[in-house]
């Protein structure tokens, strides 16, 4: 442990000598491997920040025993960090990136679905209805990948497939309107014409939309409005495609050619030919198509625990719990169905990081985390508690006043009381010593009040009528919340 | 999507993942106390188990 890794930084992934900021320092992170335990996280991490590895286990550990938050870091990361040899991590494989169709369409809905369960979530959280957190989590996962994915995907347009003639996609520079057209007019259909003039002014006034709408319609996959909302990223696209475009002009005019020689059932004067057609031959596929299975699962999921959320809000009465077996249930579904159907292993994950989270949803439910709001009033000292009592959260109420504690000997209680309100009401005359110990928030003891972080009190009180009348020790321990002793007649 | 053959490994977490979400229901409702639960979790993994077993043999079978 004493010695640094001799290893350099990793090259994998990067590549670049100077990745620019924290975002492009974090996508160059991969996971490693070589150097693994469970999946390369740590050992990747390591290596790239020049840390030894079993530093970082050794810390990742603790925080698991400690509250769990280790676990549920190291799973995110596994979802998020693609491995060595892999493009692209195991979300973004789920939600199918690259995927055919309109990605940004797609994108931007999920995006905007998991804002809102976010928003939810933080509201029901600040008004402390109900425990959001996971579900917070969840949707601040969700769109961690999907910027993620969005962010490369316009990477990788600029490159556009151009590289690749046997995957020819048609790029707005195609289009004689585009000042830099080689200036072919016959492989053109004329139907794009009032198209290609809005092209041309369009491209040449910077606006990003339409161009990307034009590229869309001649795509046949997404509506010519397109996307409105991510106008920067598209305009990045336009940059990046006019670099190579102006070097080398002729590059483009091949790639036109090859497209049409693709294309031997299209003449290039027909004009039956519409353009706003689905392609009905798709044609040899150079890679394997991304399943919709994954994107479909994860949305069906956000249906499912978004209508939870709303039934909760409105009438029912919804544990926490429910939302992440809900979403686990969904995933499991989306699972079997990829077992026949399409791809979805990159949905384990995900279950994986749902049935983590699932444990300690179960175990504060169980611990009544809803509140449970009770009291006890015992009538003879005989059904006073004798062992500590321990309650999860709610209101607890301990009525003693009944009670008649003269020539009794020494009697106590002890409770021990995570998140809530706990009152205790001891009869007017009883003799009470009180060890009050409370994490955060308000102790009153008897009219004597404190309040803060880490109260330890110690409160002797005779009553009314001075020494005697009984006696009793009271214990009491209470996480967060207010503690209070006070007497009362019964 | 495209039919292809049975993956068993999307098969194996499937069927676990809806055991283990399945079982959530049942501890709220108080059918499955934690007793219930030591003997649930195990009869679930050894089906599910036996199920990717079965489901691996027979791929071996048609393989070869």
């Amino acid at each position: 442990m004493t010695e640094a890794p001799t290893t350099p930084p990793a090259d994998g992934g990067g590549g670049s000598a100077a990745p620019p900021g924290i975002g492009g320092e974090l996508r160059a992170l991969r996971r490693s491997r070589s150097d693994r335990v469970v999946a390369g996280v740590l050992g990747g991490l390591g290596r790239r920040l020049g840390i030894d590895p079993l530093l970082l286990r050794i810390v990742t550990v603790v925080l698991a025993i400690f509250g769990g938050i280790g676990v549920l870091a190291y799973a995110a990361a596994w979802l998020l960090i693609p491995a060595e040899d892999e493009e692209a991590s195991v979300a973004e494989q789920a939600l199918g990136r690259h995927d055919a169709g309109s990605p940004r369409t797609a994108t931007v809905a999920l995006a905007l679905g998991l804002t809102l369960v976010a928003l939810i979530a933080g509201g029901g959280i600040v008004g402390g209805d109900w425990d959001g957190g996971v579900l917070l989590l969840l949707a601040a996962l969700g769109l961690a990948i999907l910027f993620r994915r969005d962010d490369r995907q316009a990477a990788a347009e600029t490159a556009a497939s151009s590289d690749d003639p046997t995957h020819p996609r048609p790029s707005f520079t195609d289009y004689p309107g585009y000042p830099g057209y080689p200036g072919s007019t016959s492989a053109t259909p004329s139907v794009t014409a009032p198209v290609d003039d809005e092209s041309a002014t369009d491209a040449t006034s910077g606006d990003g939309e339409k161009v990307q709408a034009d590229t869309s319609v001649v795509d046949g996959a997404e509506a010519p409005d397109g996307d409105t909302s991510d106008g920067p990223a598209v305009a990045g696209d336009i940059a990046g495609a006019a670099g190579p475009e102006s070097a080398g002009p002729s590059r483009w005019w091949t790639e036109e050619q090859a497209w049409e020689a693709g294309q031997p059932t299209r003449p290039a004067d027909d004009t039956s030919w519409d353009p706003y057609a689905e392609p009905e031959a798709p044609g040899p596929e150079p890679r394997r198509a991304r399943s919709a299975l994954g994107l479909i699962t994860v949305s069906a999921a956000a249906v499912a625990v978004g209508a939870l959320a709303v039934s909760d809000a409105t009438w029912a009465d919804v544990p926490p719990a429910t939302y992440v077996a809900t979403a686990l249930a969904v995933v499991g579904l989306g699972l079997l169905l990829g077992t026949w159907w399409g791809r979805s292993r990159g949905l384990i994950a995900l279950g994986i990081a749902l049935s983590v989270a699932l444990v300690p949803a179960v175990a504060v439910d169980r611990l009544g985390f809803e509140g449970t709001d009770a009291t006890f009033r015992p009538t003879t000292l005989a059904e006073l508690p004798t062992g500590t009592q321990d309650h999860g959260a709610g209101s607890v109420r301990y009525d003693l006043s009944g009670l008649d504690f003269a020539g009794a000997g020494r009697k106590s209680l002890s409770v021990d009381m995570g998140v809530g309100e706990l009152l205790v009401i001891v009869p007017p005359n009883v003799d009470v010593e009180v060890n009050g110990d409370v994490g955060v928030g308000e102790l009153r003891a008897f009219g004597q009040m404190s309040g803060g972080f880490g109260q330890e009190t110690r409160v002797i009180d005779v009553g009314g009528d001075g020494k005697g009348g009984g006696s009793l020790a009271l214990n009491l321990d209470l996480g967060v919340g207010s503690l209070e002793v006070r007497r009362e007649a019964p | 999507m495209k039919h292809h053959d049975a993956d068993v490994v999307s098969l194996v977490f499937g069927l676990l993942f809806l055991g283990v979400s399945a079982m959530w229901p049942l501890i709220h409702f108080e059918v499955l106390g934690l007793p219930g639960l030591g003997v649930a979790a195990p009869v679930l993994l050894i089906s599910v188990g036996l199920a990717g077993l079965m489901a691996s043999l027979g791929r071996l079978r048609r393989d070869r």
